[in-house]
């Protein structure tokens, strides 16, 4: 039961939570909650990832760092939803120091028109610092991704420093063993392919409580739709590392190779 | 008519004091002039040098720029990329100059007189000239000096000291020789010392550019090539040639100093200059007609670019170099390798219109591509077995193309296959030789 003065005591808590309530707490970000909408953030295209994303997406005005075991295996899987939207505005879509040759036709089917793709190819590390530092400051492009395999805390620091007045979304990519360094980066995530179609996500660290659960997200490239059949598509992971393939002829079948053998016979003939 | 609307604009270089100005301040302070004067010209053609000033009479212009403090308001933030120190306002030349030289502005509200007779002998040039012999007769401002029996002071100090004074009452007219703009731009400026490292002629090279972004200004243009051009001093080696050059050039014409600054800083930081230099000159090749844009009435959004997008891309194929900024382009082809073409920045002004690819395509092109390991014709990648997903695809073509550029014939069964550790990959079969065939990893389904 209360006492009166158990009831005093409590009355400036209420008044206080109520305060909270209002424009202070929006403002206001405790430790145990995700932070909420102060910056604008860009929908991931996930239902189950934008849930647990603090302001309900990939944020603007901030890196967003990705470890992955490879570079190149999964990241448009990953970012492709997002990144249309983004490029909505006629702004392109910066590619610094990639892995691999960005493949437009497959780019396409993400929805990236070949004009809006600018490939960065710097040749040292320090040269990739020194492009995304200048992409982010001149806020010019739609979206930003870039691979910086050797980048150290402090130089990721500056680069968030410089990405607080950018508007669009930025990437980095780093591979996974840096997960135990220490980065300015408010979201960091460890992205992995699955079997199946799913990709296995971590998160690290978000501006809100750790999230210990991995999510998995089904991500099949819009590209290969057509191409697969319902019994492939089927959410379970598949069989891994099946002695025969599933629906190719043995490679060694005899037509294949009559296929493949054709022109060798023909110019047999000729020297014959 | 309206009343003569007279500014006057002090270019003072930054660090000079009270005592006499070095050559190379009186240079820097003359090119600060002669860029101001020429972007002037773009207000009003009533543009004159006085002294150390720049004057333009803008009444005529005063509505088209939105009222005299709205013209004021712009001159002043404009103008102070250019060197523009000092600025004031008066019914005439003379009044305005010297007012500007007392750090004062408004001419215009209070009667001239009541102003002028105010201020130090020192602000009109030809009572400074007699400023000793003044001093000693008690004058020390302006109003004592025309209190002065004008007769007496005529045959004291000679005509050109009471017409000044006429002149800056506004008693008796004022002639003035109109600054003519050049056809062509070209300046050159000698410099204070010798200079070895490329990157300390920016500092220098930014007084041709304030002309260069003064003149444009004046002709409504922007640059689209510039040649800025040095000659060496006399103690360069033998093997030296007498002069170099550096081509800019830009994507869109531009008249920003801040950006042509920063282009030229980025050329600059790259080249190594054979021997010291003594002067510099700068030269407009190409110009182009860059009508101004009316600003935007809302206030700027967040996302609003700081630095526009080609002008970024420049910078970066500056440092970069061309080929590492690349756009890229959709080429008709069945061969992965052929269906596009990455060309330096800009590229091609109307790409080709390419219709879609007949077969999913891979957002990753690994070139060339990877031979994978086969036992048994079963491909692996990173130590696994790999699994195959997919039908095969064929892709036949290329027969029509030698083998000397690009794969030419190509003939291959393009499989998805999927790895724990790389995902979804589109790997292909091609035969070798005889029977032999061998498996190699082209895209990745990232």
């Amino acid at each position: 039961m209360l006492t009166d003065a158990d009831s005093d005591r409590q009355a400036p808590a209420s008044a206080a939570a109520s305060l909270l309530q209002g424009p202070l707490g929006r403002a206001l970000w405790r430790g145990s909650e995700l932070a909420g909408g102060s910056t604008s953030a860009w929908s991931s295209g996930f239902a189950a990832l934008d849930a647990v994303l603090p302001g309900g997406g990939w944020p603007a005005q901030a890196l967003s760092e990705i470890l992955q075991p490879r570079p190149g295996v999964c990241e448009f899987r990953l970012l492709g939803p997002a990144l249309a939207p983004a490029l909505a505005g006629g702004r392109p879509l910066l590619l610094i120091n990639p892995p691999f040759t960005p493949h437009l036709p497959g780019l396409a089917a993400w929805g990236l028109a070949p004009r809006q793709l600018l490939w960065l190819a710097p040749a040292t590390p320090l040269q990739a610092l020194w492009t995304l530092e200048q992409a982010l400051k001149s806020n010019a492009a739609g979206a930003l991704m870039a691979w910086l395999p050797e980048a150290r805390p402090e130089q990721l620091r500056r680069l968030q420093a410089c990405a607080l007045g950018a508007h669009a979304p930025c990437f980095v990519f780093r591979p996974e063993a840096v997960a135990a360094q220490s980065s300015a980066a408010p979201l960091r995530l460890l992205l992995r392919p699955e079997a199946g179609w799913a990709l296995a996500l971590r998160l690290l660290k978000r501006r809100g409580p750790a999230l210990a659960a991995p999510l998995r997200l089904r991500a099949v490239p819009p590209a290969l739709e057509p191409l697969l059949s319902q019994r492939l598509l089927q959410d379970e992971p598949l069989p891994l590392a099946t002695p025969t393939p599933i629906t190719l002829p043995a490679p060694e079948s005899r037509d294949v190779l009559a296929a493949l053998a054709r022109p060798a016979r023909h110019a047999q003939g000729l020297g014959v | 008519m309206s009343s003569p609307h007279w500014l006057a604009l002090l270019a003072t270089p930054r660090d000079s004091g009270s005592e006499p100005a070095s050559p190379a301040q009186a240079a820097e302070q003359e090119a600060a002039l002669r860029a101001l004067g020429w972007w002037a010209l773009q207000f009003t053609p009533r543009v004159a040098r006085l002294e150390e000033a720049v004057v333009l009479e803008v009444s005529a212009s005063l509505r088209l720029f939105g009222g005299a403090q709205r013209l004021h308001r712009r001159l002043w933030r404009e103008a102070r990329a250019l060197g523009l120190s000092g600025m004031a306002w008066a019914p005439t030349s003379l009044g305005a100059l010297a007012l500007a030289r007392a750090g004062q502005h408004e001419g215009l509200a209070r009667p001239l007189d009541e102003l002028l007779d105010a201020l130090p002998l020192a602000c009109l040039s030809a009572a400074q000239t007699h400023r000793a012999m003044l001093l000693r007769l008690g004058c020390r401002r302006l109003g004592q000096l025309r209190a002065l029996p004008r007769r007496a002071l005529g045959r004291r100090f000679g005509d050109g000291l009471l017409l000044a004074l006429d002149r800056a009452y506004g008693h008796s007219a004022e002639a003035h020789v109109w600054l003519q703009l050049p056809e062509r731009f070209e300046a050159r400026l000698e410099l204070p010392f010798r200079i070895e490292h490329a990157p300390a002629l920016l500092h220098y090279a930014e007084s041709l550019l304030r002309q260069l972004c003064g003149w444009l200004a004046a002709r409504q243009a922007g640059v689209k090539r510039l040649t800025l051009a040095w000659q060496h001093d006399a103690m360069r080696g033998r093997d030296v040639s007498r002069d170099g050059a550096l081509q800019l050039g830009t994507a869109e014409p531009t008249r920003e100093l801040r950006h042509l600054s920063r282009l030229l800083g980025e050329h600059l930081a790259r080249l190594e200059l054979a021997a010291p230099v003594g002067e510099l000159s700068l030269r407009a090749d190409e110009i182009m007609l860059k009508p101004e844009q009316a600003a935007s009435l809302l206030p700027s959004s967040p996302d609003e670019a700081t630095e526009a997008l080609p002008q970024l891309l420049e910078r970066l194929s500056v440092r970069l170099g061309p080929a590492q900024v690349r756009a890229g382009q959709l080429l008709e082809d069945h061969r992965m390798e052929l269906m596009q073409r990455w060309q330096p920045w800009p590229g091609p002004a109307r790409p080709a219109a390419a219709r879609p690819a007949l077969y999913p395509q891979p957002a990753w092109l690994l070139e060339p591509p990877l031979r994978l390991d086969a036992p048994r014709s079963q491909p692996r990648y990173l130590g696994q077995p790999l699994q195959l997903l997919s039908r095969p695809q064929r892709v036949e073509g290329g027969w029509w193309a030698g083998q000397a550029g690009g794969p030419g014939l190509v003939q291959r069964d393009y499989v998805l296959a999927q790895s724990a550790q790389a995902g979804l990959l589109w790997i292909f079969q091609q035969r070798l030789s005889g029977e032999e065939s061998a498996w190699f990893l082209h895209g990745v389904f990232a």
